[in-house]
């Protein structure tokens, strides 16, 4: 029989463009590693699918089941690195840009960065990011203190593009 | 209350929020708190940035390879599914739609045979039900646009069918067992024909032929395959009508 449920590659079409932009700061910035988390996600999400779940459901939790396989993170580093973002570095961060910021989440366990970014890029509330992940909001809150680490990384990035390109 | 809390409590804080006593609460921590004011301004300077993280859009070929994966995925399935349980003979299972007047009605089903086309009749018919929900489309009388639109979104020329009583009001581009492919819309004195074209390379030529498939209203289905291209057509006409509309495409 005819299945009316909502069809796969339409939610796909529409959901594409997100999880290339997630999978491609969970990458860091490397497009084809990007493709292939992204790839590979969808082929998982359509397994199940065909099984009878949601493909809006399944293609968001396949992509987490993906490239959140590490263990949560240990103690955040101290030192500079570590420096809490300072409104007075307000102006130094439109100097940031997506590609550099990209690069800095290397600096940070992928728990993190998956973290992050369903909260402050995709604005998810805490209860929605540790229901996807699967932790309590305790966890939930250790992981987004990473987030100045990956915001001083990435001014100091982008602080080295601008020397460079007055190198040249 | 402590910082994780109130800002657990006030995220995102752009969404508007019922002010119960925890909200209130919350919300007095964070004026009395540096590190607290802190983090939101901080998150407030970086609106530029996430839209320009989250708006990273796939390259076409990426969409491609990616679609190229889940139809691979969809063909094996489909396949594993149109065994005949009796004879052991590879049939594909159709369902029959009808399209009510009034709106999308489903009414029954029935084996088709599956050597006459490479998609089903389901999933031509999948696709026509799909319409109501879809994004890449233009409304235009202008043949020369349509073909600009779908050279733009699918990489291939394709030239949409002319013929007196068929008058072109759109187009868009259409997802048929995984694959990209484009839907040109018609309209004629007895209703809506819409032309499917589905890209497969390495496809045999095949000749138009009307397909069983239909459907106890006047909706009739015809299908062929040239120069690579699986199309098919779809509407309220007689069905020779529809076949010599697809033999003057052929």
């Amino acid at each position: 029989m005819f299945d009316t449920g909502p069809v796969f590659e339409d939610v796909l079409s529409r959901r594409l463009g997100s999880m290339h932009a997630f999978a491609l700061f969970m990458a860091c910035g490397h497009e084809e590693y990007a493709e292939e988390i992204m790839t590979r996600a969808v082929l998982r999400a359509l397994e199940e699918h065909l099984l009878g779940e949601q493909p809006d459901r399944s293609l968001e939790r396949a992509i987490l089941a993906d490239v959140v396989t590490d263990t949560p993170p240990a103690a955040l580093p101290t030192g500079p690195s570590a420096t809490p973002v300072q409104p007075a570095d307000r102006h130094r961060l439109r100097l940031v840009s997506p590609a550099c910021l990209r690069r800095a989440a290397e600096r940070i366990p992928a728990r993190a960065r998956a973290a992050i970014w369903l909260v402050m890029v995709e604005r998810r509330s805490y209860n929605e990011t540790a229901d996807l992940l699967g932790i309590d909001l305790d966890a939930i809150a250790s992981l987004l203190e990473w987030r100045d680490v990956l915001m001083r990384a990435a001014l100091d990035d982008s602080a080295g593009d601008v020397a460079r390109r007055f190198a040249r | 209350m402590d910082c994780g809390r109130a800002r657990q409590l006030l995220w995102p804080p752009e969404r508007p929020r019922i002010a119960d006593h925890d909200v209130v609460a919350a919300k007095r921590h964070v004026a009395t708190c540096d590190a607290c004011r802190v983090h939101f301004a901080i998150d407030g300077a970086l609106g530029d940035l996430r839209t320009g993280l989250a708006g990273a859009v796939p390259r076409r070929e990426v969409r491609e390879r990616v679609f190229a994966a889940v139809a691979r995925v969809r063909s094996v399935a489909r396949a594993g599914r149109t065994v005949d349980r009796r004879s052991g003979r590879r049939v594909a299972v159709g369902a029959l739609v009808v399209v009510a007047v009034s709106g999308l009605a489903l009414v029954g089903s029935r084996l088709i045979d599956a050597r006459s086309s490479t998609h089903t009749t389901a999933a031509y018919i999948e696709d026509y039900v799909r319409l109501a929900v879809r994004e890449d489309h233009i409304v235009t009388t202008d043949a020369g646009e349509v073909r600009r639109f779908l050279l733009r979104e699918l990489g291939t020329e394709i030239s949409p069918l002319e013929a007196p009583g068929l008058a072109i009001t759109g187009a868009e581009v259409c997802l048929l067992d995984g694959r990209r492919g484009a839907v040109i819309r018609y309209r004629t004195a007895l209703g809506i024909v819409t032309y499917y074209l589905v890209p497969v390379p390495g496809i045999d030529e095949r000749r138009p032929a009307a397909e069983r498939a239909s459907i106890n209203t006047s909706t009739a289905l015809v299908t062929w395959a040239s120069a690579g291209i699986e199309r098919a057509l779809v509407g309220p006409l007689p069905q020779d009508s529809l076949l010599e509309l697809a033999r003057r495409a052929h």
